[in-house]
């Protein structure tokens, strides 16, 4: 009776023991030897459902030309500013933090209270960061007038109307070119079976719910791209009411789907590959991902174009998008001297070389890509995802890299466009501007001109119930937010 | 049972059957259109939008999911959580309710008052990381299976489950010449068995959800359960990624969301029913003559 209750507990112990030391275990880190490369930790976000393994070919290489050994702690999207929130709690930061959502209220607060190397007085000794770091992005990201990090560009003229120029060209129809073009295209897309089955099955306009890519169209109006200098958001201005009632238009006339206030992205983009919608709102990068291949599987005549210089009332203007995504900051807890930090400012500077940049857009060289006529061709159909996450989030700057080989026609225009683009952007005065208001009830108040957008071209409110929506933001607490966002305008000059 | 079979009993009857049934229906078809989606094609899902059978069925939403072998590993790394942690949460949790349970131990009122205050008063992540870190623990399996070893709602409706068993039970094996852990390990564990299948079963789907706790303790990519790669598959694939961080990702097919969360449920789905006897055994089983 005994003998078995005694050999339970003892099976018990047993396993509880044997877990502890299969628990037990955790690396000890080297510690760093001087003379030999910077060693630094970084933690960095990845999107592929893997995280990127540790001895990736790209981060070996990026260590070999840079001199550096680096810790990465690959995180998932999803968890994190979760992750970043507690890391800066605990005070356990790395050297490299990438913070993706720098308007955070705590990231704002860690800087002004000293957390972060401010790095003013130290960029000018660096010859890529001083003269390549956009002037209008630093302003953007500046916390009290100081900057506290390396942002990572991204493209800020990327707003495309992706559409079928196949079908345009089957209707005898030439790119638009002003906003009454694009109506007309719409039409005929819906109207006039431009896939000749017979059937009246076309829509010329794919849209989802929120319709986030229509501040492309009220840029087009001539809307302020988020803020105006004096203040007034774009939704109050009447090129945004204009770009509404443009909307209404194409719904009452059924030139967009009728469910797009609850469609999700994916099923626009079904409606697109599929053949059934002839244009979306979207960025140039859809003519780099191979979308067009996508839709050459079940129709080998599509062909995909794009066009963002559409001309309106106000000449042709360019929404801007930030210009960066993701900004890298060095704690003073984990950099501790001024010399770890202009090591770790050197990486940085080293990263704007052209074989590293070459080394982000297209790989490596022999194994993802060979060099034609000083152009880089693909040799592998796909990067790994896991590469290509460590190459998509590593990288400043890629602008200056050598261009690709092997771009279908409608992917060169992209790339030409997104630069030439750039030179009709509208920036947004207010970017990296901080109101007190907003942090606390933006989103919820958002909520209330989101929902009158959709109410509006639905038809369910007028104009005048559109008015009195924004009526409501403001006295609910939008009236606050403007002055406040004035009110740091005024003090960032 | 003598049935009644006039006309109106029997109506009411069917009618009754027939609401429970349509109710039961109402709860059990998001299941099925859950699992028949993550069995669908994707291209099936966007044509249709809702359906129970898949006209076309494939299995390319698990090969997807399972094509990488984190998530094998991030499987045994849970069903090793689960397990481990599922039976260190009960031996603590008993040992600690049946002390508590006599009414005459030493102490016993500002011990229970002390675990109460735990249950009210949340020390929050921050000073709960600071205390896991000083002692060691970071980055470690133990994170998980310490700091929440003992639940103190269980352990307290626990306690009172052994409070409320007849002294009479115990007072007679202590005649027989047992010692209390004879007593707790022959008599008063196999009566409450039903009490502590229950909260296998609670401690296990915590232990099996569990994301919160494995994210801030464990950094290392290799030892994450399950949950933290399956939530990232979810949210990358309901186009969550943001245009805002100039990252465009591509969107993973609906199929994947679906087979995700059965993956994430199947296995507590599976283990339930083999445990449902002992919730329905009854408390006391003729333990008690005269």
């Amino acid at each position: 009776m005994m003998k078995s209750f005694k050999k339970s507990l003892a099976l018990l112990v047993v396993l509880v023991i044997i877990s502890g030391m299969a628990a037990g275990c955790t690396d000890k880190k080297q510690a760093g030897s001087s003379g030999g490369p910077f060693q630094f930790s970084m933690m960095n976000v990845y999107y592929s459902t893997e995280p990127p393994k540790a001895d990736d070919a790209v981060i070996k290489k990026i260590e070999e030309y840079t001199n550096t050994k680096m810790d990465i702690a690959w995180v998932p999207k999803s968890a994190y500013d979760d992750k970043v929130a507690v890391t800066i709690a605990s005070g356990e930061m790395p050297q490299a933090l990438l913070v993706i959502n720098n308007g955070n209220q705590s990231i704002i607060n860690g800087a002004k209270s000293g957390m972060f190397w401010d790095l003013t007085p130290y960029i000018g000794e660096y010859p890529n960061l001083s003269a390549k770091l956009n002037k209008n992005v630093i302003d953007s990201i500046k916390i009290d007038g100081k900057l506290y990090g390396i942002y990572r560009t991204r493209p800020i003229a990327r707003d495309s109307l992706i559409y079928r120029k196949d079908w345009l060209k089957k209707l005898g129809l030439s790119e638009p070119k002003t906003i009454d073009d694009v109506y007309n295209m719409i039409k005929a897309f819906t109207l006039n079976d431009p896939d000749g089955n017979g059937a009246n099955d076309t829509i010329g306009l794919a849209e989802m719910k929120g319709i986030p890519y229509s501040v492309m169209v009220s840029s087009w109006f001539g809307a302020p791209t988020s803020w105006k200098e004096d203040g007034t958001p774009d939704f109050m201005t009447n090129e945004f009411l204009n770009m509404l009632k443009w909307y209404k238009k194409l719904y009452s006339e059924k030139l967009i789907n009728q469910d797009f206030g609850v469609a999700e992205e994916a099923q626009r983009q079904q409606l697109f590959l599929s053949g059934k919608a002839g244009a979306k709102l979207h960025v140039w990068d859809a003519l780099l991902r191979g979308e067009e291949n996508d839709l050459k599987k079940l129709d080998p005549n599509a062909e995909l174009d794009g066009v963002s210089l559409i001309e309106g009332p106000n000449g042709v203007n360019v929404r801007s998008w930030g210009g960066y995504g993701g900004v890298f900051m060095f704690s003073k807890s984990s950099v501790k001297t001024e010399a770890d930090l202009k090591k770790l400012l050197g990486y940085f500077d080293k990263l704007y070389d052209i074989p590293m940049q070459n080394l982000f857009k297209h790989g490596i060289e022999g194994v993802h890509y060979k060099v034609v006529d000083q152009k880089a061709v693909k040799i592998v159909d796909k990067v790994e995802d896991t590469t290509f996450n460590v190459m998509d989030q590593m990288y400043i700057n890629y602008d200056d890299a050598m261009l690709s080989g092997d771009l279908t026609p409608a992917g060169v225009k992209a790339t030409e466009m997104m630069k030439e683009s750039k030179k009709f952007v509208v920036y947004n005065p207010f970017a990296g501007l901080i109101s007190k208001t907003n942090n606390e009830k933006g989103a919820q108040l958002q909520k209330i001109i989101d929902d009158a957008k959709i109410k509006f071209i639905l038809g369910s409110i007028d104009e005048a119930g559109w008015k009195s929506e924004i009526q409501k933001w403001q006295t609910n607490g939008g009236d606050k937010i403007i002055e406040e966002m004035k009110a740091a305008y005024a003090s960032r000059k | 049972m003598v049935q009644d079979k006039t006309f109106g009993s029997r109506f009411w009857r069917f009618l009754n059957a027939f609401l429970l049934f349509m109710f039961a229906l109402a709860t059990f078809l998001p299941f099925v259109y859950i699992v028949a989606c993550s069995f669908a094609t994707q291209a099936e899902i966007l044509q249709k939008g809702f359906l129970l059978f898949p006209t076309k069925f494939s299995l390319e939403a698990y090969q997807y999911i399972f094509s990488t072998d984190s998530l094998a590993r991030s499987m045994y790394v849970t069903i090793y959580i689960t397990v481990v942690g599922t039976v260190i949460n009960i031996v603590f949790t008993v040992l600690m309710a049946y002390p508590l349970s006599h009414p005459y131990l030493m102490g016993r009122k500002t011990v229970i008052f002390l675990i109460t205050f735990t249950m009210m008063f949340n020390p929050g992540i921050i000073p709960a990381f600071l205390v896991v870190k000083s002692m060691g623990m970071l980055n470690t399996w133990w994170a998980l299976l310490i700091p929440n070893a003992i639940s103190a709602f269980n352990l307290i409706i626990l306690k009172n489950f052994f409070a409320q068993i007849p002294s009479e039970l115990k007072e007679s094996a202590k005649i027989d010449g047992a010692n209390d852990l004879v007593i707790l390990w022959r008599v008063v564990i196999p009566i409450s068995l039903s009490a502590i299948a229950t909260f296998s079963l609670f401690y296990a789907v915590g232990n099996w959800n569990s994301f919160m706790n494995p994210l801030l303790y464990i950094n290392d990519s290799k030892k994450w359960p399950i949950q933290i790669l399956l939530r990232q598959i979810v949210l990358m694939s309901s186009g969550g990624a943001g245009d805002s961080e100039g990252v465009i990702v591509k969107i993973e097919p609906q199929t994947v969301k679906m087979a995700v969360v059965v993956v994430a449920t199947a296995p507590i789905l599976i283990v339930y029913p083999f445990l449902q006897k002992y919730f329905v055994q009854g408390v006391m089983v003729g333990s008690i003559k005269g």
